[in-house]
């Protein structure tokens, strides 16, 4: 099928969007939907790598596990988005970093 | 028939257990007693005493059917197991009920005096709101104490002399709001405790020698191979000593605890705190006398030990003294009363250590029965003065309780040694045993026996006179309220009474070892008892002639002309101050003992728990609280740091990851 | 040779996609430059024969997560170019940590041992939703259902954290409503005859001391 494209390829992409992911994520420091993208961006990663090793050991058991990020990816976007609304009604702002009350 | 020991045995154990199971009768529901045998009686408490009492009764009952037909009806002894205990390899306990004539004679006097004292507590005890719980105590004693006596091993025997131990302590700790009686309570306790150590330690010993506590097996080895076992030794602090010796010893020692031989007696009088029926059973007639009894129970055992015996015939005859000249000067009726106990006890002691172990055991029996009868006068007295205890309070009760008098005479008759009473025949045959121990190595113990038998004529006599003769010396309020006991006081004594008359001469064969069929061996090399029938005539009267001295003394000094006592307390100040203070064995143990103990406790709980163990807690938890102030400091709160932390661990835990794998 | 090149086309797509996410200095681009990013990324995964993947991609990410973005961006009214500000100050470090890792995790995927096996999953090989389903619910079955439980706990969760009852909207209660008594809201008085009812005159009274 693939003609020169090895598994080599497929997770140097995939390392590419987690460094992609992780540098948003010190660039938006301060806009925490920002960071939320950027994590859907690494759990993509993850999956990339996932379906990737299933497709060339021919084994299904990746996407079973790509199956199971996706839903948890789904269920932290909602609490973490329902988190920002509700933050957002109390403090009038979004910057993650006034929520620091949690501090020691 | 054969069961009939084993009934006995349990009997009291059962109306024990039926008493306690009144108390799962609902408090609330007040029910109209239909048995209207007591005033203030109520039906639990009705149940309670009816199953106790009438369980040792019937078991007194028993008891003198096995005796008599062990000793008139030519019975043999019997032995039943009842189940075995505990099975570790070669060493097996196994529980039953040994009886012989030893145990039978046991078994007659824990019962009988038992019984009485159980029908004297309904009277005496009527006005105690937890009576109940009295009587309940009062059967478990006895049936740890026919536990002991019926034990055919070490192990079952030391279950029943704990029990005793323990029923002792919750009986003298009766009256529990009364802090004397919880200090006298534990004093017991305690002191039977350092005894009961060193005894558990012969125990050990006797079982690591023989490999089984069982008396067969201990006899039959001792038996068989005599001389290798007089031989054993046992390394002891770098010496080497005799291990039956050792053993035997150790034994004897857990004995003076018990019966309150001198060194260890300083729990008996403070034992008197407890109810007077309590000081008649447990501390006269019964539980002091397990010592006496478990030597003579081992006296194959004691044979081959003379040293030890030599020992045990000092100690014994040390207390009689003691306790006699202690006696004289007590002025409460039941501690001169304890002290003669304690002096009894002595003689009895120095029976065994002169081998005349059948002579013991015969006092054993008639002081059973006058001990306990004069303790219940003395309770019959205490009631009807309202417990008042001090004998220079009472005088001129003969004509308030003429039966009670009539009693007092009697078991102080019998105490005294006057024929024909109980406790001359007895106490006779010990003191003849140690005039003609082989050697006469025991002779200055027969002078010291017969002086304590004269100061026991002096101070058993000064109770009936300063209480009964002369006149009144307490507070006219007392005397005018004062009145005879009724009968389910006075009636438990007329039996003990009879026994304290008639014991002695009834039982005279007990003073033979023909009559013991073997339950006591005594070795052919020191047989005084045998030797005492050719006691020279001024040996054999020189005790009774000192015992009339002494009633006559007490009589001059205690009901004719009573400052004399004072004057001679005067003229022999340092004697009559060491008497007065019992010898200041409590406050040398006080000193000696107590203070030190206090002090180290003291100083360890300052030093050792306050500051080093507690030190080490609060470290502990100090050092955890530093750690985590130090930790809480690194918890910035800023989400970019903590998403730094992961990025960081990312890295590493890759890096070395890749390394190990590559590297 | 099609497939490489799809292969190569795709993840350009999904960098630049990427790239548009963490650059982007209005957020409605950068919601824009995910839905790219996922949409290239369902095509990636059905070249690499996870169709069922692929599809779920697009509908969970493109039809639910960016749709819940854009939701919560449109509702929040909030200057995000202020919130870009001193957004280069870590960035030395950053840069220096994330080449860091970008070379770890390069180094691994190529000198690693997992490089290089290869037995990929021939033309007639089973990857259908068909196959998918028959290990999910069989093998995985209990991980499936927990699956289950965290979405409904996630449903729940966002619901009581973004509920909130409003003081100033009036509301039926119908169970007061049905328990309501005739007591409770009506008084009876006996008027003087002739003389009207007045305030002073009226006392309420209940029922019971009648």
């Amino acid at each position: 099928m693939f003609y020169s494209i090895t598994l080599t390829h497929i997770l140097t992409l995939s390392s590419v969007l987690l460094v992609l992911g992780l540098v948003g994520i010190v660039l938006n420091r301060r806009n925490i939907i920002a960071i939320l993208m950027c994590l859907e961006l690494i759990l993509l990663s993850a999956n990339i790598n996932l379906v990737a090793t299933s497709h060339f050991r021919a084994d299904l058991a990746g996407h079973i596990f790509t199956f199971f990020i996706l839903t948890v990816a789904a269920a932290e976007l909602a609490i973490g988005l329902a988190i920002v609304t509700l933050f957002f009604r109390n403090r009038g702002d979004i910057e993650i970093d006034s929520a620091d009350r949690m501090r020691g | 028939m054969t069961h009939l020991p084993t009934i006995l045995i349990l009997l009291p154990l059962l109306g024990a257990l039926a008493g306690a199971l009144t108390y799962l009768w609902p408090t609330g529901a007040k029910r109209r007693s239909n048995i209207r045998t007591l005033e203030h009686s109520n039906i639990r408490d009705t149940i309670a005493m009816a199953t106790t009492t009438g369980s040792v009764v019937l078991a007194a009952v028993l008891a003198w059917t096995v005796f008599l037909s062990l000793w008139l009806g030519g019975g043999a002894a019997s032995h039943v197991d009842w189940f075995t205990w505990l099975n570790a390899g070669p060493w097996q306990v196994t529980f039953g009920a040994l009886t012989d004539k030893l145990s039978a004679t046991m078994y007659v006097v824990v019962a009988t005096v038992s019984a009485c004292v159980h029908v004297y507590s309904i009277g005496y005890m009527h006005e105690d709101a937890s009576r109940r719980r009295f009587f309940i105590y009062l059967s478990a004693f006895t049936f740890a104490m026919l536990m002991l006596v019926s034990a055919p091993n070490l192990v079952q025997m030391f279950l029943g002399w704990e029990g005793v131990g323990v029923c002792s302590y919750l009986l003298i700790g009766f009256w529990h709001h009364k802090e004397s009686a919880n200090a006298a309570a534990m004093k017991a306790f305690i002191v039977n405790r350092v005894a009961d150590a060193a005894m558990l330690v012969g125990l050990f010993l006797l079982l690591q020698t023989f490999g089984s506590l069982t008396y067969g097996d201990i006899f039959g080895q001792l038996g068989a191979n005599t001389a290798a076992l007089m031989n054993a030794v046992t390394p002891l602090f770098g010496y080497e000593v005799s291990t039956l010796s050792l053993a035997a010893l150790l034994i004897f020692v857990g004995a003076m605890g018990k019966s309150a031989q001198f060194g260890l007696h300083t729990w008996l009088p403070d034992a008197m705190e407890g109810p007077t029926p309590v000081s008649a059973l447990i501390h006269a007639a019964t539980m002091v006398t397990a010592g006496v009894f478990l030597l003579c129970r081992l006296s194959p055992l004691y044979e081959l030990t003379p040293d030890v015996l030599h020992i045990v015939a000092y100690v014994g005859a040390l207390t009689a003294i003691f306790a006699a000249t202690v006696g004289l000067t007590q002025t409460d009726i039941k501690r001169v009363i304890a002290y003669s106990t304690c002096s009894q006890l002595g003689y009895m002691f120095f029976a065994i250590g002169v081998s005349a172990y059948p002579a013991a055991m015969f006092h054993l029996t008639t002081h059973a029965f006058f001990k306990a009868l004069l303790f219940l006068g003395a309770g019959s007295v205490i009631h009807a003065m309202h417990h008042e205890q001090n004998i220079f309070r009472m005088g001129g009760l003969k004509t308030v309780l003429p039966i009670t008098y009539v009693c007092m005479w009697l078991g102080s008759l019998a105490l005294a040694g006057i024929p024909p009473f109980a406790g001359f025949f007895s106490k006779d045959l010990i003191l003849e045993s140690a005039f003609m121990a082989p050697g006469g190595w025991a002779q200055p113990v027969y002078y010291v026996g017969a002086l304590a038998a004269m100061l026991t004529a002096i101070y058993g006599f000064r109770i009936v006179f300063m209480a009964f003769e002369g006149a009144f010396m307490g507070d006219e309020k007392v005397r005018s309220h004062a009145h005879e006991s009724p009968w389910v006081i006075l009636g438990p004594m007329m039996p003990l009474a009879a026994g304290a008359v008639l014991a002695g001469l009834l039982l005279s064969p007990m003073g033979t070892l023909e009559w013991w069929q073997g339950a006591i061996v005594i070795s052919h090399h020191h047989d005084a008892l045998h030797a005492a029938h050719h006691t020279p005539a001024y040996a054999k009267y020189a005790p009774l002639l000192l015992a009339i001295c002494g009633i006559a003394a007490a009589w001059y000094l205690f009901a004719e002309y009573r400052n004399i006592p004072r004057k001679l307390a005067s003229v022999l100040a340092i004697p009559y101050a060491i008497s007065l203070n019992k010898w200041y064995v409590d406050e040398l143990y006080d000193l000696a003992v107590v203070r030190p103990t206090r002090v180290l406790a003291g100083w360890l709980y300052r030093f050792v728990d306050q500051e080093g163990i507690d030190g080490l807690v609060n470290g502990a938890a100090d050092a955890t609280k530093q750690a985590g102030q130090a930790l809480r400091q690194t918890q910035t709160g800023h989400v970019a740091h903590y998403a730094f932390a992961m990025v960081m661990a990312l890295v590493v835990g890759l890096g070395l990851l890749l390394w190990r794998v590559m590297g | 040779m099609l497939a490489d090149i799809l292969f190569l086309a795709f993840a350009t797509a999904i960098i630049l996609g990427a790239g548009t996410v963490v650059l982007a200095r209005n957020p409605m681009v950068g919601v824009l430059g995910l839905v790219f990013t996922f949409l290239n990324a369902a095509g990636l995964f059905i070249l690499l024969q996870a169709e069922f993947l692929g599809l779920l991609l697009i509908m969970v990410y493109v039809g639910a997560i960016a749709v819940m973005f854009l939701f919560v961006l449109m509702t929040i009214d909030i200057d995000f170019v202020k919130l870009r500000e001193g957004m280069a100050a870590y960035l030395p470090l950053g840069a220096v940590v994330m080449l860091a890792l970008l070379a770890e995790l390069l180094l691994a995927a190529y000198a690693a041992p997992i490089s290089g096996v290869g037995n990929p999953i021939g033309e007639g090989a089973d990857t259908s939703a068909a196959a998918l389903g028959a290990l999910l619910f069989t093998d995985y079955n209990l991980p499936f259902q927990m699956a289950g439980l965290v979405l409904l706990t996630a449903m729940v969760g966002a619901i009581v954290l973004t509920h909130r009852r409003r003081s100033d909207v009036k509301r039926q209660n119908i169970a007061k409503q049905v328990l309501r008594k005739p007591e409770d809201s009506m008084t009876l008085t006996q008027p003087k005859v002739g003389g009207g009812v007045t305030a002073s005159h009226w006392e309420p009274q209940t029922v019971e001391e009648k």
